[in-house]
């Protein structure tokens, strides 16, 4: 019998960090050095209808090298359970777009999605997992497999349970009936096996019970942390980890790509935004010293406006400006605050944002 | 043998047996021993004649709750509205007169329509049992009057006057009797023909029991214990079910003359008050065992009573019976082998197999049953899990065992110091048995169970 | 001494075993109640329970007590449960000493209490057998006694008495005495085993492709 003795390449589609509270132990920058270290071809942030640690690990994942799918776990009303992983920016907005469609039909801290919600995801380019708990409906692989061809798998989470192989034999089967692949997803809760004890402490917590009497609710094990090559090649099919390499490749997402799109309806025509906001404010100036701008503060407003330039902020102030404006119009009383109403060496008020008259208050800098 | 009680040098009072040999009650001691040389003594212990009386008065209780003492030796109950639920007054008599019996008194009984006047009647040489008060006007009439006196100096007084019975103290005029002996033996009179009310103070039961007997000699034997206790238990009856209640458990304690004295609990799976069980659990809990130490003094003491209802005979009919008996049968045999051996079984929410399982009391009759998901599972568990023989890695029963299925990881546990890592595998030795076994991360096989 | 060949079977109220094929061979149809039956296995644990498991399951999801009397290991409630059993309805006694193992048989029969007694013992002798099969006529319950095989060498008075071994996908089950006909064969009865996912016949592919598993990362 021929035996391989190449570590098998592997990328972990199923991860949560602790940004999915009471669930997952471990930091996103944590999961990705240690993703990095065991040599997996890429991780997969797949935290609870959310991105929130998409930043972390972004960052993290730069500083080792390791390739970051960007995709969120969600749990739909008919009980389905799914990962969906963002390929490019546009599956990346509609996941989002999802995301926050489901947060604000719910209470905070929870979220609503149904089947439907999730299908119209279907053309964005999004892949999806179907992972199955403890039993498989046919229905479900079937209507996944349907509503997103090509972009469909059922995950195959093994943690070494008392009937693994007959789980196996079963999804392959279902797999086989409604065409669908499998690929092997850890279901990952932790970084390390060690992190064991705090997970089961999470668990606790959240059901408002002691540990010893939370029963079966914890996992009969701590298998659900980022394992080893080797234990993954013992443990899984070598198709089903050749798999997980084979979706990595077509997540190329990063949130490198991400820049501010401000709207385009801020500037008039012919103008840009570095110009609009001159104009603006040599008006502003004008109303506010009608007898003539003394010298200091010109200075101090060509200082600020090059400042601006470089780092492109012309877009904030802009958008600032219609804010306060909107609600002076309708009588509402407004402040600016924060960069734009202190951004002159932190005493007083920025010479350009009372220009924009956005403060009551105007003391130039000495 | 024959026993008395003495008191300031006298004889208080006698047994039969010295009876017999002529000693009677206010002769002094020398007297005694001179007819009764054998005659073996006790020192009078009236706080232990209370404590009896307060125990028959107790048992009285299960009758009628107006109970009442008349110190130093009587007890009075009055059972007017309990005549038509015991079947009569006759059947009630013989039920008191055999229960007063059992609980190892001599008594003399009787009734009447007045307090004083069953009192008085106890006097009377034949038992009176009468209702109406024409009756028991005659039946007092009949007494000589030492029963009505309270004093000496009256009984001289109407001796001396040739009044030797109470017909002829109720032939004097009334106003020279006030006059000469006081009113007191008026008003008794009065009372006693029902003329005049008598309050008297109930007897309330009490909360708990402790009664003790001293035994006539010192006894080897545990079953001949049996018979001394069954008086207390009979009492401890009457107790319980003169305040509808019943109890869970009980404590026996026998005296021994120099050793710290022997205690035993007895535990009943449903509360009750049938002397008849509590005996048959303590015959069980003594049968077979020796006792430390030859006993001089056996006592019963029961508290924490909980309400306990009167049995509604066969209304269930036989699915109570059948509860009953299972009780019962539980019971026993717990009382000789121990409430360890005898339990039921339920499931636990633990991965930890050993944990996965708990004992249930019987007598719990709890939800239906969780649905608690486990992989599959041996029938049989082996506690403790036995070390297996390693050859070449491959654990060994009879032969090399053969893994079927698994490994199963069961990690669990860190929270209470009885954690677990274990690797659990279906295996299939040569003689085909399927065993549950597993391995640990030092690498030590062993058999948890058996699928048979 | 029964004579096998044309006497009737004896009408006895039985329980049904569960597997037809022993069910057909037993007078009654089933398991006799009232009676003493003997399961005669060469060890403990050789597939006893898993021949007595129906009509276990049926009593005690009807709400009828069945007692273990001194089983050679813990019977474990999470499998028994699986197994159908109500556990609620489930007794186990487990007397500290050897002598009393009869001594409670004979208190649970005569209590009339439960209506099945599984009972453990290797040692008994003639006279204590019959007092066995007497009180477990006065029960109407089903008592089964599980012994070692050398009592096949001995006789007794119990109404019922089989050999079970246990093979590789069932239990062999030979009557050794019954009320009535019986036949001399071995009945081979299939049972549910675990491993449903696996054949023996595949075993040797198994072994190949699945060494046994390494160790648990300390």
């Amino acid at each position: 019998m021929h035996m391989s003795f190449a570590l098998p390449g592997y990328a972990e589609l199923h991860c949560l960090s602790n940004f999915t509270f009471l669930r997952g132990a471990s930091h996103p920058e944590a999961l990705v050095e240690r993703a990095a270290a065991l040599g997996y071809d890429a991780l997969a942030l797949t935290d609870e209808c959310s991105f929130a640690g998409a930043v972390r690990a972004h960052l993290a994942a730069k500083r080792c090298g390791l390739p970051l799918i960007l995709g969120t776990e969600v749990r739909l009303d008919d009980g389905m359970k799914l990962v969906l992983l963002a390929t490019d920016r546009r599956a990346y907005g509609a996941i989002s777009a999802l995301i926050t469609l489901g947060r604000r039909r719910a209470k905070k801290g929870g979220y609503a999605l149904s089947a439907d919600d999730v299908g119209a995801l279907a053309g964005s380019h999004a892949l999806a997992l179907l992972v199955p708990e403890g039993r498989v409906d046919p229905a479900q692989a079937r209507w996944l497999a349907e509503r997103f061809p090509g972009n469909a798998w059922i995950a195959v989470a093994l943690h070494c349970g008392p009937e693994d192989r007959a789980w196996l034999g079963r999804l392959r089967e279902i797999a086989r009936a409604v065409k669908l692949p499998l690929v092997a997803a850890g279901d990952v809760h932790m970084h390390l096996r060690s992190r064991r004890r705090l997970q089961d402490t999470l668990t606790a917590i959240r059901l408002g019970r002691p540990v010893a009497h939370c029963g079966h609710a914890l996992y009969p094990n701590a298998e659900r942390h980022l394992r080893q090559r080797m234990r993954l090649a013992q443990l899984y099919p070598p198709e089903l980890l050749a798999e997980t390499c084979a979706i990595a490749e077509r997540c190329r997402f990063s949130l490198d790509a991400l820049r501010y799109e401000y709207p385009e309806e801020l500037v008039p025509k012919g103008e840009t935004p570095a110009s609009w906001l001159r104009w603006l404010t040599a008006q502003g100036l004008a109303w506010r010293f009608p007898q003539g701008i003394p010298d200091k503060v010109v200075q101090l407003v060509e200082h600020e406006l090059r400042l601006i330039a470089e780092l492109g902020y012309e877009p904030f102030f802009l958008t600032v400006h219609d804010i306060v404006g909107f609600a002076k119009r309708r009588g509402i009383l407004c402040q600016g605050r924060g960069s734009a109403a202190n951004s002159s060496s932190g005493s007083g008020s920025s010479a350009a944002g009372s220009g924009l008259g956005m403060t009551a208050t105007w003391r130039l800098a000495a | 043998m024959s026993w008395a009680i003495a008191e300031d040098r006298r004889v208080f009072a006698c047994d039969a047996q010295a009876e017999s040999l002529g000693v009677r009650a206010g002769m002094g001691l020398a007297a005694a021993w001179a007819l009764a040389p054998g005659l073996r003594l006790r020192a009078r212990d009236p706080a232990a004649e209370q404590a009896a009386l307060e125990g028959v008065a107790a048992w009285l209780c299960r009758f009628t709750p107006a109970v009442s003492l008349e110190p130093p030796h009587g007890v009075l109950a009055e059972v007017h509205g309990s005549l038509r639920r015991f079947g009569g007054l006759r059947v009630l008599a013989a039920q008191i007169r055999d229960g007063v019996a059992a609980l190892g008194f001599s008594a003399r009984l009787a009734a009447a329509p007045s307090a004083r006047g069953a009192w008085l009647l106890t006097f009377a040489e034949t038992e009176s049992l009468l209702e109406d008060v024409f009756a028991l006007r005659d039946a007092l009439e009949r007494l000589p009057i030492e029963a009505l006196c309270t004093s000496d100096e009256a009984r001289v007084l109407l001796s001396r006057v040739g009044v030797r019975s109470v017909r002829a103290l109720l032939g004097l005029p009334r106003a020279g009797v006030a006059r000469r002996l006081g009113p007191a033996l008026l008003e008794q009179l009065d009372r006693a023909l029902g003329r005049e009310p008598e309050p008297r103070r109930f007897f309330a039961p009490p909360e708990q029991f402790a009664a003790a007997l001293e035994l006539p000699a010192e006894v080897e034997h545990a079953e001949a214990l049996l018979f001394a206790l069954r008086r207390l238990l009979l009492q401890l009856e009457g107790l319980l079910s003169a305040r509808q209640s019943g109890i869970r458990q009980f404590l026996v304690v026998l005296g021994h003359r120099r050793l710290a004295p022997t205690r035993i609990e007895i535990g009943l799976a449903s509360p009750g008050r049938d002397a008849g069980r509590f005996l048959e659990l303590l015959r069980e809990r003594l049968s077979g065992h020796a006792l430390a130490a030859p006993v001089e003094a056996v006592r019963v003491e029961a508290d924490r009573f909980v309400p306990l209802a009167g049995k509604t005979a066969g209304l269930f009919g036989n699915a109570r019976e059948d509860v009953e008996a299972w009780h019962r049968l539980v019971e026993r045999l717990q009382a000789r082998l121990g409430e360890d051996a005898v339990h039921g079984l339920g499931l636990n929410p633990d991965y930890r197999p050993e944990r996965a399982w708990r004992c249930r009391p019987l007598g719990e009759d709890g939800p239906a049953m969780e649905n608690l998901a486990f992989g599959p599972r041996p029938l049989w568990l082996v506690e403790p899990p036995r070390a297996l023989e390693e050859r070449g890695g491959v654990p060994q029963q009879n032969g090399p065992l053969v893994m079927l299925a698994g490994p199963e990881r069961i990690e669990s546990g860190w929270w209470d110091g009885a954690e677990i890592k274990r690797d659990y595998f279906i295996a299939c030795s040569t003689n085909t048995a399927l065993l549950w076994i597993y391995r640990e991360p030092g690498g030590g096989w062993y058999l948890h169970g058996l699928f048979a | 001494m029964w004579r096998g060949g044309r006497t009737a079977p004896i009408a006895v109220p039985a329980l049904p075993t569960g597997f037809p094929l022993l069910d057909r061979q037993l007078p009654g149809g089933g398991w006799p109640s009232g009676a003493l039956t003997e399961i005669l296995t060469a060890l403990e644990g050789g597939g006893e329970l898993q021949l007595v498991l129906p009509p276990l399951a049926f009593l005690t999801a009807a709400g009828r007590r069945i007692v273990w009397l001194a089983p050679p290991h813990l019977p474990f409630a999470p499998a028994l449960a699986a197994a159908g059993i109500d556990l609620r309805n489930v007794a186990l006694v487990r007397p500290p000493r050897r002598r009393e193992v009869l001594w409670a048989a004979e208190q649970v029969l005569r209590a009339c209490a439960c209506h099945a007694l599984l009972l453990w013992c290797r040692e008994v002798r003639y006279a204590e057998l019959r007092r066995l099969a007497v009180a477990a006529d006065a029960s109407q319950a089903l008592v089964m006694l599980f012994r070692p095989l050398q009592a096949t060498q001995t006789s007794s008075p119990a109404a019922l008495r089989l050999v079970l071994a246990s093979t590789a996908d069932g239990l062999d089950v030979r009557i050794l005495k019954c009320r009535g006909p019986r036949s001399e064969a071995s009945l081979r009865l299939r049972v549910n085993r675990p491993v449903h996912a696996l054949d023996r016949s595949s075993l040797a592919a198994a072994r190949a492709r699945d060494p046994v598993a390494q160790p648990c990362p300390a």
